[in-house]
């Protein structure tokens, strides 16, 4: 009821005033609206090089050794962590089984997402298994511990600064990893500053912290840029998954026969 | 037995090998991982030629598999004529990946016939990532393995 009469005296002073204080919409926030990809998935840079391929002699190609930020992990999550390595060094190489990747790891996978701007929400809509963000610029505070339900992706608020789109999220589950088997707690608190610039492209910088899990804070950056020709498609891992792990941990449908 | 291959049917490509000289640049510092699962099942140090006939094209999530019945395998310049055909099946990047280089879910058909370049399973089964697929109709068809 409160709020209604706040919109009347609103409507009323915009037309006392001449002004269209209702309508107009943050000043601040820009159209970020379309779908963006991460530019630098193996695709991405290869196509960017003019390449087929990696060439596997390359000395530059090689992957970390162990999860970025296994070394700061604290004692508890360190042994989480071996003990899951260890879990999966029993299955056979290049078995895979199916699953949500949830926050950050959804961000670095190599498909693109959508953003939709709606008054006070910003939604980014992504191709890996459907997930979707929910950002609501409309609220300031996290929901209260009784409705933080722990998620794959957390609960979401944001706001604006300039031209940097702030998000704070908090509110996870366990059943996802930060990356490269890296595990982490309810606890972890992830803080993006999605920095625009002019040619339609963003550098999200995302500090994760994770009191029970990790020392120090991890620090990544990630850039995107809109791809207006592009179109979202469908991705299901479960669709034809011939790579999940038999009884035996062996892929269960590699082969032809 | 194996028997030299004397009459192939689609001509070979000689200059495959250009591709892989033109790599690389100091831009790859990060995992070439792809999406899904690791391909360190696959011997890139192992390039391998088959030909042979399309039995299956799954275009599908979160791989694509192609079967091929394969007559003839062997190195770019060491193909040789199998006895009895033998059914491979070749993994490959996810649909999404595929059509945004170029592909389609028509691009193969059953029943067509292709010559593959792979990185064949380690384990020395019937199975491998495929490369390069090369069409009757001089198309070529790339994924990065």
């Amino acid at each position: 009821m409160v709020k209604n009469h706040l919109v009347s005296l609103l409507i009323a002073s915009s037309l006392l005033f001449g002004a269209n204080l209702i309508a107009q919409p943050a000043a601040q926030e820009r159209d970020i609206s379309g779908v963006w990809m991460n530019d630098n998935t193996l695709d991405e840079r290869l196509k960017r090089a003019g390449l087929k391929r990696l060439d596997p002699n390359s000395t530059n190609n090689a992957a970390p050794a162990q999860a970025v930020g296994a070394d700061i992990l604290t004692e508890q999550y360190r042994q989480i962590y071996e003990a899951e390595q260890a879990r999966l060094a029993q299955l056979a190489v290049g078995t895979a089984s199916c699953g949500w990747q949830g926050m950050p790891r959804v961000m670095t996978y190599p498909y693109p997402f959508e953003i939709l701007q709606t008054p006070g929400r910003i939604t980014i809509i992504f191709e890996t298994e459907s997930q979707v963000r929910r950002i609501f610029l409309d609220r300031d505070e996290h929901l209260p511990f009784d409705e933080l339900d722990p998620s794959y992706l957390g609960d979401s608020i944001g706001w604006w600064e300039g031209n940097t789109l702030i998000i704070d999220t908090i509110g996870f589950n366990t059943l996802t990893t930060v990356g490269r088997g890296l595990p982490h707690s309810e606890e972890m608190h992830i803080l993006e500053r999605w920095q625009f610039t002019e040619n339609d492209s963003v550098i999200v910088e995302m500090t994760i912290s994770d009191p029970l899990a990790f020392e120090e804070p991890i620090v990544q950056e990630i850039e995107y840029s809109k791809r207006p020709t592009w179109r979202i498609r469908e991705y299901h891992c479960e669709e034809n998954n011939r790579d999940a792990p038999d009884e035996e941990g062996q892929r269960s449908g590699g082969l032809a026969n | 037995m194996l028997v030299e291959k004397t009459n192939r049917k689609i001509p070979a490509m000689k200059n495959f090998r250009v591709l892989l000289i033109a790599c690389l640049t100091n831009i790859f510092l990060f995992s070439s991982s792809n999406a899904h699962h690791s391909f360190a099942m696959f011997d890139d140090q192992s390039e391998m030629w088959l030909e042979g006939t399309i039995s299956l094209f799954q275009w599908t999530n979160p791989h694509t598999f192609i079967h091929v019945l394969v007559e003839a395998s062997g190195e770019e310049n060491n193909i040789i004529d199998l006895d009895v055909p033998i059914e491979w099946s070749l993994e490959g990047g996810s649909p999404n990946i595929l059509s945004r280089n170029g592909w389609k879910r028509t691009s193969l058909e059953e029943g067509e016939r292709v010559r593959v370049l792979i990185y064949p399973l380690k384990d020395g089964n019937a199975g491998g990532t495929f490369l390069e697929i090369h069409k009757e109709d001089g198309t070529v068809l790339y994924y990065h393995g």
